[in-house]
């Protein structure tokens, strides 16, 4: 067992975790925080993306124990005041979710994607979610989400 | 009042691009799909220890090791099935599609749990429950499977041959159903005389159906009630729950079903499936509530798969380059056992749909539905209808090429003219309406067809080839069964709509609240949808077939009428006057020329009121509520064109989809925002199988692609740059909405679209792409061309 201390969306947590416990499985079964979602097990898929210190990361790739002192946001973490993000009202706009079980990972990256480069082109917004796999949308309005997310 | 009804009206009805209701809690990540339910009872968590054997007589199962290990409660198989008295996994079309021979189909029992035989990899052997899931993990790694192999056969021409004998002991063959359709020595002579005739070979892939969400289930049992209870994923919770009764053996009370959020099905989670049946017998043995979820590796071998057929078409024309006949030879995999749906997505559903808009006067279908030594195939997006359509495009794109002819006079000369309807096709369906001929000029000119020679030449000066090609489709949808709708309005305003189908991503409730908001006048933010509850419904047809806006919605507006019928009574009581005077206009009971008016909610709040103060005559409905089952309406007949444009590069193999224009008639939109997503959605899963997925097994039965490391799914940078989507509507006739059903369509159209357009690059440039068959990988490209 391993103590780790970390901030998630603006909250402290001290747990105790297994050597082997995936970030994912300590955020969603013992945490509850089950926006963030399993979709493979080879690290494909992007379902589970949220952001440690800031970096969109695969929940599902990184060990519980590795991130000890980060700060971490989940997509539960990332409307504020009951208010969407701006990415998210995007993503309801453009019809840019259809099951939505790829969503949250997608929203955390595209967050990700536009706090690096403020004005992607639609190259670099495709080639930003090699990632992701989303099997409802085709993936066309989630580039339009984005696209229209860098206007407002 | 007034107000409120202006901004209804304007704001949300039908033929809005609304955007979903559904959404925010998704995009919270506030959506709960089966496995982020949490039990207020203790849980146990089950893992399932899988066949790695793709044949084989069991000669034991010894799981005694296993569970001797820390944390592990029990460990279930075929013994526990058979003591408590299990049955088998039905396929409903056992009885419905009969052979040549006269006889249904050949269905060995679907077991939870092997028993004396394994019939593939992954097939669930033992059921291993343990205080964690990691602990589950770790005992089944001690789990001894004695196997005597057998040779494997997974290849339906192969296990179709003579001299191979069933994988199934009960049966002779591994043939379970040899299905005929039409008169073969007729239209073999039709095609024999015929001026000309083209044939074509074709494989339809076999693919990882890959809903993102990846199976779970939750199942509890209570010895007080002798009744279980499951949350799982499903398409339809009526139909779904009656056949687990079944299989337990209880009433359909006794067998209490939930689904929550699904994160996609495409066909592919409608049926029970062996681990649920496991977790309930687990539920019931250990008296605990039982966690099941699957990894997406586990799920490449215990899905149902997707497509896998052989095809052997012919397609006769006469002088005048009109259709003649067409002859069609099907050879499908089922898989070790028959899903659900049986074979009808490779036999009746390529039949309905591979004549399309196209006046074709005689088919002859014959389709074998063969075992193997895979995983079951059951429905993937379209189940048949993205086959017919495929093979007919193909027949005729190569049909143009070896008749010199432009292919979009072919389709001119053949496609059924708007004063042929109503029309019966060749496969027997009538279809109401139409406008082929004026949605295919539309779509030549919304792709600006005429100009693609300058686009060519551009990409020649780039070095790439590039092609073009049109389909049109029409495809057969919303197969009739018995839905239900209810509308019932709750103490707190809210107005809850039922109907026994299921949403899976299509956003049923912001379709529906727009269809209601428009014929009741309540604000569509009231309403709220309930169709994963079992108690909750009285019939289902659930969602697949693209029917859902066609039964469910028009079942609801079916019940709207009794809500209104009720409405008039109870305002004419609380106005004191007659029944036959009140009107119904824009959510207000009224009459006219008088003071007497009331909105539609208020007075269901006057009315609920008056019931709990005991003042509302029992001679009067006891509320505005409406529910009834009954009957869908007739299938409806979505048609489109669709055109590709794709370009080659000859040095490197890769092909890309660069625009698809996709013009459609899905008669009225109850809301073009969504549609628009079904059809792109479907694009992709067309240009996914035509140019990467690809599901192999070796000669063993093992998978080749068994994780998204090797099985290629579409990515973002794959799609196309240019897509049109336009809606070109002849309101359907058979249905009070007007509508065609959208879900399948996109992927229907697509599938040979892509595929022809890249014919036609290869055929730009004199190489021979007649024959063609997917996965166009850039690997085959490349060989192809050099």
């Amino acid at each position: 067992m391993v103590k780790i201390n970390i901030n998630i969306n603006n909250k402290a947590y001290s747990e105790e975790v297994e050597d082997n416990t995936l970030l994912v499985e300590l955020l969603r079964d013992k945490l509850g925080l089950t926006g963030t979602h399993v979709g493979c097990d080879t690290s494909q898929c992007g379902a589970c993306v949220i952001h440690v210190d800031g970096d969109s990361v695969k929940s599902c790739t990184v060990l519980a124990a590795q991130v000890n002192g980060k700060n971490l946001t989940t997509v539960e973490g990332l409307a504020s005041e009951g208010q969407l993000h701006p990415i998210q009202k995007s993503f309801q706009n453009n019809h840019a979710l259809q099951c939505g079980f790829c969503t949250p990972g997608l929203v955390m990256s595209a967050v990700d994607l536009l706090k690096k480069n403020s004005s992607p082109s639609e190259d670099e917004i495709r080639d930003w979610f090699e990632g992701h796999i989303c099997r409802c949308t085709g993936y066309k309005n989630i580039i339009k989400a984005v696209q229209e997310a860098i206007t407002q | 009042m007034d107000d409120f009804n202006d901004l209804t009206f304007t704001k949300f009805s039908v033929g809005q691009s609304v955007s979903r209701f559904e959404d925010p809690e998704l995009l919270r990540g506030e959506g709960t799909y089966t496995d982020d339910i949490k039990s207020e009872s203790q849980t146990l968590e089950a893992f399932v220890f899988r066949s790695p054997y793709a044949h084989g007589k069991i000669i034991d199962i010894n799981v005694d090791e296993a569970k001797s290990q820390p944390g592990v409660i029990d460990i279930l198989t075929y013994k526990d099935m058979d003591q408590e008295k299990i049955g088998s996994i039905p396929c409903l079309t056992a009885d419905k599609l009969k052979g040549k021979d006269g006889n249904g189909i050949k269905v060995p029992p679907l077991v939870s749990l092997a028993k004396d035989k394994v019939y593939y990899v992954g097939q669930p052997v033992a059921f291993v429950i343990a205080d964690t899931l990691n602990n589950a993990k770790d005992a089944a790694e001690l789990i001894s499977l004695e196997i005597e192999e057998y040779d494997v056969i997974v290849d339906p021409r192969d296990a179709m041959a003579v001299d191979t004998s069933s994988i199934h002991p009960t049966l002779n063959d591994n043939i379970a159903l040899d299905w005929e359709y039409g008169d073969e020595s007729e239209v073999d002579k039709l095609i024999e005389r015929a001026k000309y005739k083209t044939s074509i070979e074709l494989r339809n892939s076999r693919l990882i159906i890959s809903a993102m969400e990846p199976r779970a289930c939750m199942a509890s049992f209570d010895s007080e009630t002798n009744s279980y209870d499951l949350h799982s994923p499903s398409q339809g919770l009526f139909g779904f729950s009656n056949i687990l009764a079944n299989i337990f053996n209880v009433d359909r009370d006794q067998m209490h079903c939930h689904t929550p959020s699904v994160g996609g099905s495409f066909g592919m989670k409608s049926s029970p499936y062996p681990e649920y049946i496991a977790s309930l017998v687990a539920a019931k043995k250990t008296g605990k509530t039982i966690k099941w979820k699957d990894t997406r590796t586990d799920s490449f071998l215990s899905d149902t798969h997707g497509r896998d057929s052989w095809i052997d078409a012919t397609i006769a024309f006469d002088d005048n380059k009109k259709m003649v006949a067409a002859k069609i030879q099907v050879v499908a995999n089922s898989g070790a056992f028959m899903g659900l749906m049986g074979p009808m997505a490779q036999s009746m559903n390529i039949k309905n749909n591979f004549c399309g808009a196209y006046d074709l006067p005689k088919m002859y279908v014959n389709s074998k539905a063969v075992y193997t030594n895979t995983t079951p195939i059951g429905a993937y997006r379209g189940a048949g209808r993205p086959e017919g359509v495929y093979i007919m495009e193909r027949l005729l794109e190569k049909a143009a090429i070896e008749m010199m002819i432009d292919p979009v006079e072919l389709r001119k000369i053949n496609l059924i003219k708007k004063d042929q309807f109503p029309y019966q096709s060749a496969a027997g369906l009538n279809y109401d309406s139409g406008d082929f001929h004026s949605v295919l000029q539309d779509a030549l000119e919304t792709a600006d067809w005429a100009n693609f020679s300058q686009r060519q030449e551009e990409s020649k000066k780039n070095g790439l080839y590039r092609g073009r090609a049109l389909t049109y489709y029409l495809e057969v949808t919303a197969p009739p069964g018995k839905e239900m709708g209810r509308i019932r309005f709750e103490d707190n305003g809210e107005v809850t709509l039922v109907s026994g189908n299921l949403d899976y991503g299509q956003g049923h409730l912001t379709s529906f609240a727009q269809i209601m908001s428009d014929k009741l006048g309540i604000p569509m933010e009231n309403f709220k949808l309930l169709q994963g509850d079992s108690k909750e419904l009285i019939a289902g047809t659930g969602t697949g077939g693209s029917r859902t806006a066609i039964s469910g919605g028009t079942l609801l507006l079916k019940a709207s009428n009794i809500v209104i019928s009720n409405g008039k009574k109870l305002a004419a009581y609380l106005f004191d006057e007659d029944f036959e005077s009140v009107e119904f206009n824009n959510g207000n009971f009224e009459i006219p020329n008088t003071n007497h008016k009331i909105n539609i909610l208020e007075l269901s709040k006057e009315i609920k009121q008056l019931i709990k103060d005991q003042k509302l005559p029992g001679s009067l409905p006891q509320g505005l509520d409406g529910e009834l089952a009954e009957d869908t309406p007739p299938c409806s007949f979505p048609n489109g064109c669709h055109i590709s444009e794709v370009e080659i590069n000859p040095k490197t193999g890769v092909v890309k989809l660069i625009k698809h224009t996709a013009v459609n008639d899905f008669g009225n939109l109850i809301n073009p925002l969504l549609v628009e997503g079904q059809v792109l959605g479907g694009i992709i899963q067309a240009q996914g199988q035509i140019m990467m997925e690809n599901l192999c097994y070796d000669d063993y039965g093992q998978l080749l692609s068994g994780s998204y490391m090797d099985y290629t799914m579409p990515k973002a940078a794959d799609i196309p740059k240019e897509f049109v989507f336009k809606s070109h509507p002849v309101p359907c006739e058979t249905n009070p909405l007007g509508i065609k059903g959208c879900g399948e369509a996109g992927i229907s159209g697509a599938l040979p679209t892509i595929m022809n357009a890249i014919v036609n690059a290869l055929e730009s440039n004199d190489v021979d792409g007649k024959n063609l068959n997917m996965p166009v990988t850039s690997e085959k490209m490349w060989e192809i061309i050099n």
